[in-house]
């Protein structure tokens, strides 16, 4: 039997990912909590084979540092990132956490408890790439890391000054990316951009 | 000598000419106010604002100071002159707007300092630059006030993304019972029922199930993150004991929490604690807080790891602070303001 440990603030989502772990006979759902900030918590006393991590949790903490921490103290307990949000900077961060595996709720075209069973297999489990949203007139895909950073920044109400001393460059190609930025997506200032990007989740500032 | 004469008056020709020439007006007196030199742009500016030519320097720079005596121009102190150290206004340097919209900067100064004999007050066309800063001032109000509703905004749609969320769930549920009744409705149309019962059963169910959750979801309570944090605790063994109040503010309750999560995971994995003690006492400025474990008694000093370092910054980025007493036991000490207690004070 495989113990696992779900860490989902939303109810409904929560409730769901254990419906679907019930149709197998080979998990068993041990505890489900809202605050990935618990989470390293209740692997203390090796009861945890599997987490099903929530990348957005309760009170702002993130799954994503908190599945660091635990690979960190705990490398045999599996993790599964699980979200809804196409932020770009996601998955990179949950290879570097160390995790075993990404799924997207809305966008993936695998099956969580395939997904589970893929890697309890040892099978790591990664979607290809950031499902592509579009951004004004350009895909997201279109957008460099380098500029999906400045729009980071720029959200987290960074003055461009400020951009290049967190990015280390300097003001002028903070400009040229925003430039670039505007006449990729076809936005006329920088907060219709910000605006979108957040509200479609491909730039979550807190995670 | 009659040529030393013409030489001389040849050259103060010279020297005017080339003063009246200057695109600015210019004024050298004495320290008394008796003008030595004045060019034709300074004699005009000074005719336009008091009705009269330079006769006395001092008496025109009194008059730019105060500004009650001048009549044809109006005085500029706008707010983006005192943020910008080149353009202060000060005792030396005053700005005025002509009848004909330009507008000159009239700046005083006493030349040869440690001996003093000479003063220059110097008016220089400002009308371009002025604009150019009215302009920068205007557009920096106008980023000041972008990167507020950028924050706002911000926050906004952090809450809005979390109901999109629940409402592609209640979407897909509402696909799910979609899809079974269509299944059904194929089943009995093409008489397939009895074969089709434990599918179409089991698709009715997990529908059912999760439409049930919907109004669970919808009348959710807010979290109780101490019902959490007891309940992880109690899952490896542990028992948290609070004594006191506990901070009235979320924001400090938070953070009251985070310390006792570093304190137990250290007091269990260090220590083999199995309770755990958070003493509250109220202060001035919100709450202090003893956090002590039951674990081994012979820890004489402690190494500041991630958990702790993250913890300290937490606090201190809140106006808080963290020490760590080590008398055989280990006690995390913390201090956390509480601004819903502070509000509630004023």
């Amino acid at each position: 039997m495989i113990n696992v440990l779900i860490v989902e603030d939303s109810k409904i989502s929560r409730e769901n990912v254990q419906s679907r772990l019930a149709l197998s006979q080979d998990y068993l759902v041990i505890a489900s909590i809202e605050n990935a900030a618990n989470a390293e918590i209740a692997c203390m006393k090796g009861k945890i084979d599997l987490i099903l991590m929530d990348v957005c949790t309760a009170d702002d903490e993130s799954g994503l540092k908190a599945a660091a921490r635990i690979k960190k103290h705990y490398p045999r307990i599996k993790i599964l990132i699980m979200t809804s949000m196409p932020e770009h900077s996601f998955l990179g961060k949950a290879r570097e956490s160390g995790c075993d595996g990404f799924w997207y709720k809305e966008y993936g075209s695998i099956d969580l408890l395939t997904a589970c069973d893929c890697i309890m297999r040892g099978e790591p489990v990664w979607p290809e790439r950031t499902p592509v949203i579009r951004v004004g007139n350009a895909d997201s895909g279109e957008l460099t890391d380098r500029e999906l950073e400045v729009v980071r920044e720029l959200a987290q109400g960074c003055r461009y000054e400020e951009i290049a001393e967190n990015l280390g460059i300097t003001v002028n190609t903070v400009k040229y990316h925003v430039k670039n930025l505007m006449q990729k997506t076809g936005y006329r200032s920088t907060l219709q951009l910000v605006a979108d990007v957040v509200e479609k989740r491909l730039i979550l500032p807190k995670y | 000598m009659h040529l030393r004469f013409r030489e001389r008056q040849h050259a103060v020709s010279a020297v005017r000419e080339a003063i009246d020439s200057y695109p600015g007006g210019l004024v050298f007196s004495t320290m008394d106010g008796r003008p030595i030199l004045v060019n034709k742009m300074m004699n005009d500016l000074a005719f336009v604002m008091t009705g009269r030519t330079v006769l006395d320097a001092n008496d025109l720079w009194y008059k730019l100071l105060r500004s009650d005596h001048i009549t044809g121009a109006v005085r500029l102190c706008k707010p983006w002159f005192s943020e910008n150290t080149d353009d202060a206004i000060s005792e030396d340097r005053v700005v005025y707007e002509m009848t004909d919209g330009t507008v000159w900067r009239f700046e005083r100064h006493v030349m040869d300092e440690e001996v003093p004999s000479t003063v220059q007050i110097e008016a220089a066309d400002f009308t371009e630059l002025y604009s150019l800063s009215e302009k920068l001032y205007e557009n920096n109000e106008r980023l000041s006030m972008l990167h507020e509703r950028q924050k706002n905004l911000l926050a906004n749609i952090m809450q809005i993304n979390h109901d999109k969320e629940l409402l592609a769930t209640k979407m897909r549920i509402h696909d799910e019972f979609g899809r079974c009744l269509v299944a059904t409705k194929k089943s009995l149309s093409s008489h397939t029922l009895d074969e089709d019962i434990t599918s179409l059963a089991r698709g009715w169910e997990d529908a059912i199930r999760d439409l049930t959750n919907i109004p669970l979801a919808a009348s959710q309570t807010e979290n109780s993150p101490e019902a959490e944090l007891l309940s992880v605790a109690d899952m490896i063994g542990c028992h948290i004991e609070f004594l006191g109040e506990q901070p009235v503010g979320r924001k400090a309750l938070l953070m009251l929490y985070a310390a006792v999560r570093e304190a137990l995971t250290n007091a269990v994995r260090h220590a083999g604690a199995d309770c755990l003690i958070v003493s509250l006492t109220k202060t001035e400025r919100g709450c202090h807080a003893e956090i002590s474990g039951n674990g081994s008694k012979n820890v004489y000093s402690v190494r500041e790891g991630d958990g702790l370092r993250n913890l300290r910054r937490r606090l201190e980025q809140e106006g808080g602070s963290l020490s760590i007493r080590c008398d055989g036991g280990v006690v995390l000490i913390v201090d956390i303001p509480d601004e819903e207690k502070r509000n509630e004070r004023e």
